[in-house]
Parts: structure tokens; sequence; C-alpha cells
């Protein structure tokens, strides 16, 4: 709960202590699962080689437990870590291996995965591909109520909007995914989608100027999922 | 009537905590709750406004008239702490007896449309008519509260809530992986409180393997620690304890 609400600071100590008592209780799953999380906690952290080594024991604890959504998940924490460090080609493999895994586990298991191809689609500049990614993030998203996804999917989404000239509607975006963050508690924790965040907000401010920007970003304040939705087909149908 | 009028006064005050009461209540009656103290936490004091005492006393005159199982569900509802499923309720009602919610339901579907016509429970909009959920309005669940205490039922009622929870938990346990997920978080968002409520219970009285079962379904194994992101992640909603209804359209609006 403290990391997504954005604290990186005071969960090592918990979960160092969680990862303590699941052993001591022989509960091999919470032990798993602490170390998962503590990968991304130490993202958040950036510290880049402790997360790695977290993921890698929590991959390797759910492998030997036969459990597929944390298999999945691990893989992805660890995809998102080489995502950060640039090594695309390697997050990409690790994304598809973890959407294979995660398919049959639920759409909640889904949304970082997307995100993440979100973020790797942006980065190459492939707008349609991120708006597609964020379009089948947001379908789940609204289904669950899951509004510390919801937060992280809007940032590929703007990168997407940016990408394809339409600087306006990635102000809105940015604007939208403000507002759930304000009114829901939850912080955009993952350090790949915080750097495109401040890479899109930067170019369209630049771009828009600050009166247009200012506008467009509080208009998106009062969107809602199936208006973003709605933008999106416009976009899509366009391109 | 001497001891009633004794314990009724307010030397403090100088006044009688209970005019309100005399009218709906049997001497006998008002004498046992003010004995436990169970008159005079609700609305005893004067200085609480006049609509409140009025609207207190209304629910109480409502509940003089229902019938006695009637009276005896709707106390029990007072140890839930919002809305409610149809089981639930009837866990509450059942109490300790093992296999009592199963035979209950029945008897409790019938004074839950009593209770419903009678306005003191209302049936909540959830936008999904697969399992329907009751609630109180706070008041009348207050008063509900109040009855539970008066009758020394409020521990067996909490057994049946905390049987409830963990039974629930197990099930949620099973189907937060898998295709069914998005209709296990919204069941296990809807029972929220009142898991809240059973864990509390059960950790004051030391049930913790119970209590560890029900933690255990919201913050590890299967359910992968869903509720840190998806609800409990999120400060306002676990403060509040309320979520927006179910429905397509989900607006966020910009704070004023």
């Amino acid at each position: 709960m403290l990391y997504a609400q954005g604290n990186v600071a005071r969960p090592p100590a918990m979960l160092t202590r969680a990862i303590l008592l699941a052993g001591q209780s022989g509960d091999r799953v919470v032990g798993a699962q602490a170390q998962v999380l503590f990968g991304h906690v130490e993202h958040g952290s950036g510290n880049r080689a402790a997360a790695l080594e977290h993921f890698a024991q929590g991959l390797e604890a759910f492998r030997s437990l036969d459990t597929l959504w944390g298999t999945g998940s691990a893989l992805s924490g660890t995809a998102g870590v080489r995502l950060a460090m640039g090594d695309t080609a390697e997050a990409e493999r690790l994304l598809y291996e973890a959407t294979t895994m995660l398919r049959e586990s639920g759409p909640w298991f889904l949304t970082p995965v997307l995100c993440y191809r979100g973020v790797a689609a942006a980065n190459r500049g492939e707008a349609d591909l991120a708006i597609g990614l964020m379009k089948e993030s947001l379908g789940y998203i609204r289904e669950l109520h899951d509004r510390f996804s919801f937060v992280h999917a809007l940032l590929p989404l703007a990168a997407g909007a940016m990408l394809k000239g339409d600087d306006e509607w990635a102000a809105r975006v940015l604007g939208a995914s403000a507002a759930v963050s304000s009114s829901s508690g939850a912080r955009v924790a993952i350090a790949v989608v915080q750097d495109l965040k401040d890479r899109t907000e930067r170019a369209v401010r630049e771009r828009l100027g600050p009166e247009r920007w200012e506008r467009a970003y509080l208009e998106g304040g009062g969107c809602s999922i199936d208006s973003l939705l709605d933008d999106i087909d416009a976009a899509l149908v366009s391109s | 009537m001497t001891e009633l009028l004794s314990q009724a006064y307010s030397k403090e005050k100088g006044l009688f905590h209970c005019p309100p009461w005399m009218k709906v209540l049997a001497p006998e009656d008002l004498l046992r709750r003010l004995e436990r103290n169970v008159l005079l936490s609700s609305m005893g004091h004067r200085d609480l406004p006049e609509r409140q005492q009025t609207m207190t006393a209304t629910v109480a005159w409502s509940y003089q008239l229902l019938q006695p199982h009637e009276q005896h569900v709707f106390r029990r509802l007072g140890a839930l702490p919002h809305q409610f499923t149809m089981t639930g309720a009837a866990a509450v009602v059942a109490g300790t007896s093992p296999a009592g919610a199963a035979d209950t339901i029945d008897a409790v579907i019938g004074a839950v449309a009593g209770l419903i016509d009678k306005s003191l429970l209302q049936r909540v909009d959830t936008g999904s008519g697969e399992r329907p959920l009751y609630g109180m309005l706070e008041t009348v669940r207050a008063y509900a509260s109040l009855e539970l205490a008066a009758a020394g039922e409020r521990d067996e009622a909490m057994d049946g809530l905390a049987r409830y929870c963990v039974d629930e938990a197990g099930l949620a346990g099973q189907s937060l992986v898998g295709p069914r997920q998005a209709e296990w978080l919204h069941r296990v968002r809807d029972d929220l409180e009142n898991h809240r409520r059973a864990l509390t219970w059960l950790l004051e009285h030391e049930r913790v393997h119970e209590a560890c079962e029900i933690g255990g379904c919201f913050s590890s194994g299967s359910s992968a620690g869903m509720p840190s992101r998806g609800f409990a992640g999120t400060s306002r909603f676990s403060t509040t304890g309320r979520f927006p209804q179910r429905t397509n359209r989900v607006r966020w609006s910009a704070p004023a």
C-alpha cells in the first residue's frame, strides 16, 4: 500500500521482516511475493541491481512453486528494470513471456505488463501501438476499478498522443492522470513511467505554451474512461 | 420507578436523560437500558440536536412495533458496519450455530423483506442484480447496534460475521486468480468493511488463526496483494470505505 502511494522509504524494512518471517514459518508464496514487491520498491528507489536481485529470487521461488501469476509478475518486474536500463530487446522478450503466463490469471496481472509494453512502444516512437496497448489496458481498468494502474496507463497514452502530434490531447490525458492521482492517493511508482511522463510533459508544455497547456490540462480532470476510450478510437481510426 | 428515576437523573446537568424514551419503552426495559448505559450513549444527553433525538426515538418506536423474530434479525444486523449480503445477514443471525446460516437464510429473507417494507432496511443499488446488497441508514444501524448490545448478543453476532468472512476469504483466495477475477474483486470490495470489523473483533478475542485466514486473502497468497494496488492503496477509499457504484461510466474529477 505504501508503495502504491509512492512511498519507497518505509517498505524495505517491512519487506525484510516479511521475508524473514515467511522463511521462519515456511510460507514460500508469501516469501516469493515479498521478494517481487521488494524488487518494485528498489526499482522505484533507483537501485536497479538490487531490484534485479529481488526479482530473480522471487522468480526462482515462484517457478519452483509452479505459480504462473507469480512467475509472470516477477518476469514483468524484471522487464521494467531492463527497460529502465535501456535493454529494450531483453525487456520485450521478458514481457512477451510474462504475457503468455498471465493471460489466464486475470486482467489485474496484465495491466503492468501492458504499461511496460506501452512505454517500450512510445520509446520506439510507435504511437499507434502504444495507444492500442493502453486501450486494452483501460478496458481492464474500467472492469477492475484499479486506480493505481489507471494513473500509470494514462502516461504511455499521453506519450502516444504527443507522438501523433495531438499535443492538446496529450495534455488532457496528463491532466486526467494527475486528477486520478490526486483524488485516489495512487502515485506513479514506476521509474520508467515517471521518466516517460516527464519527457512528454516537457515537450507538450513547450509546444502548447502556458495558456493552451493549462486549459487542456485542466480539461483532462473531467475526463472519464469512456471519453478517453472514445478519443483513442477516433485517433486510431484517423491514422 | 424510583430506581429508574435515579438512574435517569443527571446530577451534573440537573436533567433527566430520557424523556423521549418514555414514550416508546416500558419502564422495565428503560431501566435495563439505563443500567447498561445503552440508552445514554446514543441519545440520552439533552444537548443532542432535537432532530437527532426525534429520529432515534422514531426508530425505537418502529422497533417496538416489529414482530419478535423481526426484532431479532434487526438487532443482529446492527453487527454489520456497512452494506451486506443475505448470506452475511444469515450468518450474524445464526451466530455461533455451526450449520445455522444455511438453515436460517429462509427465515432471514422473510424478516429482511419485512424490514424493507417498514423502511428500516434498504436494498443498495450496485448496478448488479446477481448479488443483492442491503444496508441501513446510519441512524437506524446505530440503533440496531444499541439493541444488540442491550440484548447481550454482540459476541454471538460477531462470531457469525467472523465465520462468514473466513468462508468468503477462502472462496476469494481461489477465485481472485483466473477468469472471474473482476467479479471477485468487486465482491471483496463490497464486503471490505465487514472483513475489517471481523478482523478487529477476532484479534480482540485473540483468535489469531481465523484472523490470518481473512488477512491472508487480502495481503498475500493467491490474491497477490490485490487490495494494496486495487483499493487499500487508495487512502481516500480505505478511510471512507466508499467505492464507486459498479457502472460502466466511471468518472474521476479534478479536486476543487
